[in-house]
């Protein structure tokens, strides 16, 4: 059983970590604010069911997951679900990475830098529905295992593992789009846009 | 026991989640050590995922907000 009057000291510094999430999640500052205060309501009040020495970081996404499914999801347009077909999973590899020669010195890092903006990579990210963009976000950014992942959406070990392949299959789909628009948009002779002569 | 690229690519995932069996781990580090091809392919997807993580996961948290979930706290009712 954890003590309530330690909550603020255990759990306020995964503000960071929450608030980010949160941010993915309701894909703006308002909502994410409200979804994080909510989060922490709810865990101080339901603090005393929480075992310590057990995952506190697991426990509060699960309590961050059900309160943006509850309070937020619903407002939201569902995205339709786009047809992935069968995307290989050397996807973005084979389109981007594949070939290593012409790298030359350059690291993949530097690579990828030059291919997509950070705002396009959340972009991507915030694109996913949600039940691809959930088990992407705990595994790729957060580091949670599968069986973490598992308790903290409620759902089989299974199927966390088809959303992963299929979130990451849609999220690496989505990331290409974005790369080849730049490389159209760095090709393209350079005109002046405004120039209306 | 030989493992072709694709059986080994399909578990690159997997493996890179660090989710694989010991057996398979090491089956896959094995193949990595002498196929550069498909140790390019892995370490192109480890960093596709480093970025993602980057990108996602630096916000800086608004002191109002932690102001306002400290208020909030202290607020409650147990």
């Amino acid at each position: 059983m954890a003590d309530q009057a330690t909550f603020a000291d255990d759990a306020l510094p995964l503000m960071q970590p929450l608030y980010s999430a949160a941010l993915r999640l309701t894909r703006n500052t308002a909502d994410a604010e409200d979804l994080v205060s909510e989060t922490y309501l709810r865990a101080y009040r339901s603090y005393g069911t929480f075992t310590t020495g057990t995952n506190l970081k697991a426990w509060m996404y699960r309590i961050l997951t059900n309160a943006y499914i509850s309070e937020y999801r619903r407002r939201q347009r569902r995205p339709a679900e786009t047809e992935l077909g069968d995307l290989d999973h050397l996807y973005l590899y084979r389109r981007l990475g594949g070939d290593a020669a012409a790298r030359l010195g350059r690291s993949v890092e530097d690579e990828l830098a030059g291919l997509f903006t950070e705002h396009e990579v959340k972009q991507a990210v915030e694109d996913l529905p949600d039940y691809y963009r959930l088990p992407v976000l705990l595994a790729d950014v957060e580091g949670f295992s599968y069986s973490e992942i598992a308790e903290i959406l409620d759902i089989p070990i299974g199927t966390v593992m088809s959303r992963l392949h299929r979130g990451r299959k849609q999220l690496h789909k989505r990331l290409y789009d974005f790369a080849a628009r730049n490389r159209l948009l760095a090709e393209e002779p350079g005109e002046d846009p405004d120039d209306g002569s | 026991m030989a493992h072709n690229c694709d059986d080994i690519c399909r578990d690159l995932h997997v493996y890179l989640d660090g989710e694989t069996t010991v057996a398979t781990r090491s089956v896959i580090a094995v193949h990595l050590e002498d196929c550069p091809s498909c140790a390019d392919a892995f370490h192109f997807e480890a960093q596709v995922r480093l970025v993602v993580a980057r990108c996602c996961c630096e916000e800086p948290v608004p002191e109002s907000l932690r102001v306002r979930v400290l208020r909030a706290i202290y607020t409650a009712d147990p």
